[in-house]
């Protein structure tokens, strides 16, 4: 790996303290990076942390130990000027194509909403073009503009949400579960999707899911998140060839696969043990 | 448990200081000379002022008000500056009519709109649910003493009901607790029972139909909510009946959000109280509290204040308290708050 | 093992989920309408399926399919439903009867578990209360539908059950929650449960150990299990027999491994490659364009006719309807079923 890193996490310590009960650890000593064109994978459980984490990296959240470098820079020294730049360059889309969407605004003013915000003096009919740009590179068509979220499907959704996120010419991508919400033959659309902007444009992503079908067909490298620590990193093909952390392989080993055949093997291997 | 009742006592406790707190304040800057008032009308200068030194009104109002508290802390209200009577005498006299009254019409209401509430919900979108919907929409607007008065003028040509007053002057009733239908009853004294409960229809009437509408309402949209609830499915999927599914799923839930509105409803019921009593020329603590203000007489009306804001707490209380006990998730909540 | 393991507990003994028992379960011909702001709507027509003793079934589509539509009229859980056909279970028509003996099939002889579990447990009632309810519906005695209740949750594996059974949902994790509403589901002993994307909101893990559960109880019961989701992974590793769902419609139905050989509808090959797997490097996958057509928009033939890479201009007008193939066990809805490609 001699790509630079765009993203690295280095030792995120996060405690949740609640009334009455003891101090909850979300994230333990967590250490990730993102390399400059990679689509790094983690997964992890529900409660594990994933959601913690990207708030962290978002700075939506003060992790209480640890630092955050994006591009070089540790961001919890960064100045007004870095923030701008890391909002306007790091980039989110959320699990639920549904709620993430204003459906009283238009795909053009939601899509184009970043640019008003950070670019403040672009004319509109630049703006627009932008936006149809943005659109078509999704998969959805220039014509679609004027239309509001909720005539379009899960899939066409988060395709907005994408387009949304894209039109800033984000360098990094954060991606919460964006296609735990939806169906199969839609979940494809998205992940080519994302796959083929990462050929296209280098563009970096942090694509977080639990299903580990989905990690290994997309991302290059793979973080495993149990209960807030990082239990196993890696490239994907060795992650995923050759596990080395026992809740690794018992994650692999709970996932079912899409064959019958495959399936009684496993089943019938699991109760040989 | 123990816990958590301590610190709602310690929470009632506060609120009500701060209650009197507030109101004696209020009070005192209204303007208006309490001396004068209580000296009488005739009184010299000289008289007022020997009042206003014999009442401690010449200290400070700070002054006046810790002593008002000490006094309090020893169970004493003070004595009212109007009837030279103590306020506890005064308030226990007028206090029973409006507990009777408030009683009588949240009675009415649970019985009324729970389960009118209930038939509408489990039959949503039928005859039943939309002229009920109707109906609560025009009982909801209407103005407590505009129907107070439409009763009184449609019925006074009729002599059906009484439109005045708490007992017809041909009785009179042995005072036991206060409570006129509850002596009336103690006493056997069938005749004044009745006479005293037909009193009490009209103010009851006027006072629960905007809370009926309410609470009708509330139950409504709760159990239609949880109707909807997968739980209600998996309820049929068992084999429940629908009276079962009704009663012992939809309604024991429903019951937390209706509940905690029949809770604040008490607090708009003393509000209307004091306007049906004063409609209806009933005695009780809203005509007291009215010519107290009137008077500046300012034990009255802080004894009057405490009343109705402990009213107000312990059925706040009681509604949390109820919520423990229906609510699983609330009563681990406050026990482990207190724990 | 499932195959083998399962036919051994059958009556019959034989290899095949014995044709010559009677099948518990029997839908004909089911349209399901209801009323909508714009009119009726057919949201499922023509649905058949037939399920034996101790088979599995597998309902599988796309969200929106009509997988929990076609649940529910089965168990006539939804009085605004309109429900034509015919659903015989156990040799008695369903449909048509009245609510009072409906009753008495739900939960003891005809069961359901739902997606949430969170959601399908009444929060304010004990679960040892919601576990015995559908004895006690039946008048048996508190203490026997507690004890009952009780053998079925440390059957399901939950541990320590009777000190848990004073607990409340709220108390539980996702995965025992499910546990808890599949011992509702099966305290009775039912001959059919109705499973819809019963492990869908459960963490892998969880959903391996409910999927395990669920198949050693079927097994030891002799259980029939109709099995919704969406998630093909999930089908191969519990079905012996696959009904694909598209919009309102069956499309295709076959046993499991023919299904995944050799599907034989376009869109049950698309949906096949379109599933990223977990076994294999494969890079890219097969997205199908475009989305399912709603129930009202369904075009007068094919519904999938707007998706499909071998449609022709007839088959917009022309309704392809569920036949066997040559080889019986296989059906298929499409005028143009795909040849056994040679790989
Ligand atoms: N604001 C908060 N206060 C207290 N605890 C929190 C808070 N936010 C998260 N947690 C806890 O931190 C842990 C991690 O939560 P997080 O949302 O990051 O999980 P996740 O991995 O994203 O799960 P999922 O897959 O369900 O989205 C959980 O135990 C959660 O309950
Ligand atoms: N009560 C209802 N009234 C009108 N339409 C409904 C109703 N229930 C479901 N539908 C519609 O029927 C179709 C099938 O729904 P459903 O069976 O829930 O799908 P799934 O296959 O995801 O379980 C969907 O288009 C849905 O919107
Ligand atoms: S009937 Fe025609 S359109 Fe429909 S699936 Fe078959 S080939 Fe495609
Ligand atoms: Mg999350
Ligand atoms: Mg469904």
């Amino acid at each position: 790996m001699n790509t630079p890193d765009i993203l690295t996490v280095r030792s995120i310590t996060k405690t949740f303290a609640s009334r009455g009960r003891p101090a909850a650890k979300a994230l333990d000593a967590v250490n990730l990076s993102v390399s400059e064109g990679s689509i790094a994978g983690l997964v992890g459980e529900s409660g594990s942390g994933k959601s913690t984490l990207i708030r962290c990296i978002m700075g939506l959240e003060r992790p209480d130990t640890g630092t955050i470098i994006f591009d070089g820079t540790d961001m919890s020294v960064a100045g007004r000027e870095e923030w701008r730049k890391f909002r306007q360059q790091v980039q989110l889309v959320f699990q639920d194509p549904f709620s993430s969407l204003d459906p009283r605004m238009t795909v053009e003013s939601t899509v184009g909403e970043g640019l008003v915000i950070h670019k403040k003096s672009m004319v509109k009919n630049h703006r627009r073009e932008l936006v149809a740009t943005a659109l078509e590179s999704v998969g959805l068509s220039a014509s679609d503009m004027n239309r509001y979220p909720r005539s379009f499907s899960g899939g066409q959704r988060q395709r907005i949400a994408i387009a949304r996120a894209i039109v800033m010419r984000p360098r990094l991508l954060v991606c919460d579960e964006p296609v735990s919400a939806l169906d199969v033959s839609v979940q494809a659309q998205v992940i080519n999707l994302l796959k083929s902007m990462q050929a296209e444009s280098n563009i970096s992503i942090l694509f977080i899911a639990h299903d580990l079908a989905v990690v290994r067909h997309l991302c290059d490298s793979v973080s495993v998140l149990e209960h807030g620590k990082i239990v196993e990193s890696g490239r994907s093909t060795e992650i995923f060839g050759n596990p080395q952390a026992d809740y690794t392989r018992s994650l692999i080993a709970a996932s079912p696969i899409p064959d019958p055949a495959v399936q009684r093997e496993k089943s019938r291997s699991s109760l040989a043990q | 448990m123990l816990r958590f009742v301590g610190r709602r006592a310690l929470f009632t406790l506060l609120s009500l200081f701060s209650l009197v707190t507030i109101v004696f304040m209020l009070i005192k800057i209204i303007p208006g000379d309490e001396a004068k008032v209580a000296a009488g009308d005739a009184a010299t200068p000289e008289m007022v002022e020997a009042t206003r030194v014999r009442l401690g009104l010449d200290q400070p109002v700070p002054v006046q008000f810790l002593a008002y508290i000490w006094r309090l802390l020893h169970g004493d209200l003070g004595t009212s500056t109007t009837t030279f009577q103590p306020i506890s005498t005064n308030l226990s006299a007028v206090l029973p009519f409006t507990l009777e009254l408030i009683a009588l019409a949240m009675m009415t209401t649970v019985i009324v709109a729970i389960p009118v509430g209930m038939l509408m919900a489990a039959n949503r979108g039928g005859p039943v649910d939309l002229f009920g919907r109707v109906l609560t929409v025009v009982m909801a607007g209407m103005p407590v003493f505009w129907v107070g008065f439409m009763l009184q003028l449609a019925l006074s040509s009729t002599h059906t009901l009484p439109i005045s007053g708490s007992l017809s002057v041909q009785y009179s009733v042995q005072q036991v607790t206060g409570f006129v239908t509850l002596d009336a009853l103690l006493t056997g004294n069938d005749s004044a029972f009745r006479d005293a409960l037909t009193h009490l229809v009209l103010p009851v009437l006027v006072l629960a139909t905007p809370q009926i509408a309410v609470i009708i309402r509330t139950m409504r949209t709760s159990l239609l909510g949880e109707l909807d609830e997968d739980y209600i499915l998996m309820a049929q999927s068992k084999g429940a009946s629908r009276s079962r599914i009704l009663i012992r799923h939809g309604f024991r839930n429903a019951a937390v959000p209706t509940v905690t509105m029949i809770g604040l409803q008490v607090g708009y019921m003393i509000g209307g109280a004091v306007i049906v009593e004063s409609v209806f020329a009933r005695p009780g603590v809203g005509a007291y509290l009215t010519s107290s203000v009137v008077q500046k007489d300012t034990f009255a009306v802080l004894g009057a204040v405490l009343f109705i804001g402990a009213v107000v707490l312990i059925t706040s209380f009681l509604v949390d308290m109820f919520q423990i006990v229906i609510d699983p998730r609330v009563r681990r909540g406050q026990l482990e708050v207190t724990a | 093992m499932m195959t083998e393991a399962r036919t051994a507990a059958l009556p019959s003994g034989e290899r095949s989920p014995a044709t010559e028992v009677a099948p518990i379960l029997e839908v004909r011909d089911l349209a399901i309408d209801t009323g909508t702001s714009r009119g009726p709507m057919r949201l499922v027509e023509n649905v058949n399926l037939s399920i034996r003793p101790g088979e599995r079934l597998a309902l599988v589509g796309e969200s929106g399919s009509g997988k929990s539509v076609t649940a529910r009229a089965i168990m006539q859980l939804d009085p605004s439903m309109r429900l034509t056909g015919s659903v015989r279970f156990a040799g008695t028509e369903l449909l048509g009867l009245p609510e009072r003996s409906l009753r008495s099939y739900r939960g003891s002889r005809l069961s359901m578990v739902f997606q949430d579990p969170l959601r399908s447990l009444n929060p304010t009632m004990t679960i040892g209360e919601q576990v015995a309810e559908p004895l006690r519906i039946r008048g048996v005695s508190r203490r026997e539908a507690w004890r009952r209740a009780q053998a079925t949750l440390d059957q399901l594996g939950v541990a320590n059950a009777g000190h848990r059974m004073r607990s409340y949902p709220f108390e539980f994790s996702g995965g025992m929650r499910q546990r808890v509403a599949l011992a509702i589901a099966l305290v009775a002993e039912p001959a059919l449960l109705i499973a819809d994307e019963p492990t869908t909101a459960l963490d892998t893990r969880v959903q391996d150990r409910v999927l395990k559960l669920m198949d050693t109880i079927a097994l030891e019961r002799g259980l029939a299990v109709i099995l919704i989701t969406h998630d093909l992974g999930v089908v191969a590793g519990f079905a012996d027999r696959v009904a694909v769902m598209y919009s309102g419609r069956l499309i295709e139905e076959a046993p499991v491994d023919d299904l995944y050989r050799a599907p034989k509808h376009p869109y049950t090959r698309g949906l096949l490659d379109a599933v990223p797997r977990l076994d294999t490097d494969a890079r890219t996958l097969a997205a199908m364009p475009g989305t399912p057509v709603s129930p009202d928009a369904r075009p007068p033939g094919c519904a999938f006719a707007d998706r499909c890479p071998v449609r022709v201009d007839d088959c917009l007008s022309v309704r392809p309807v569920l036949l066997p193939m040559a080889d019986a066990a296989h059906a298929v809805a499409c005028h143009f079923p795909i040849e056994r490609e040679s790989k």
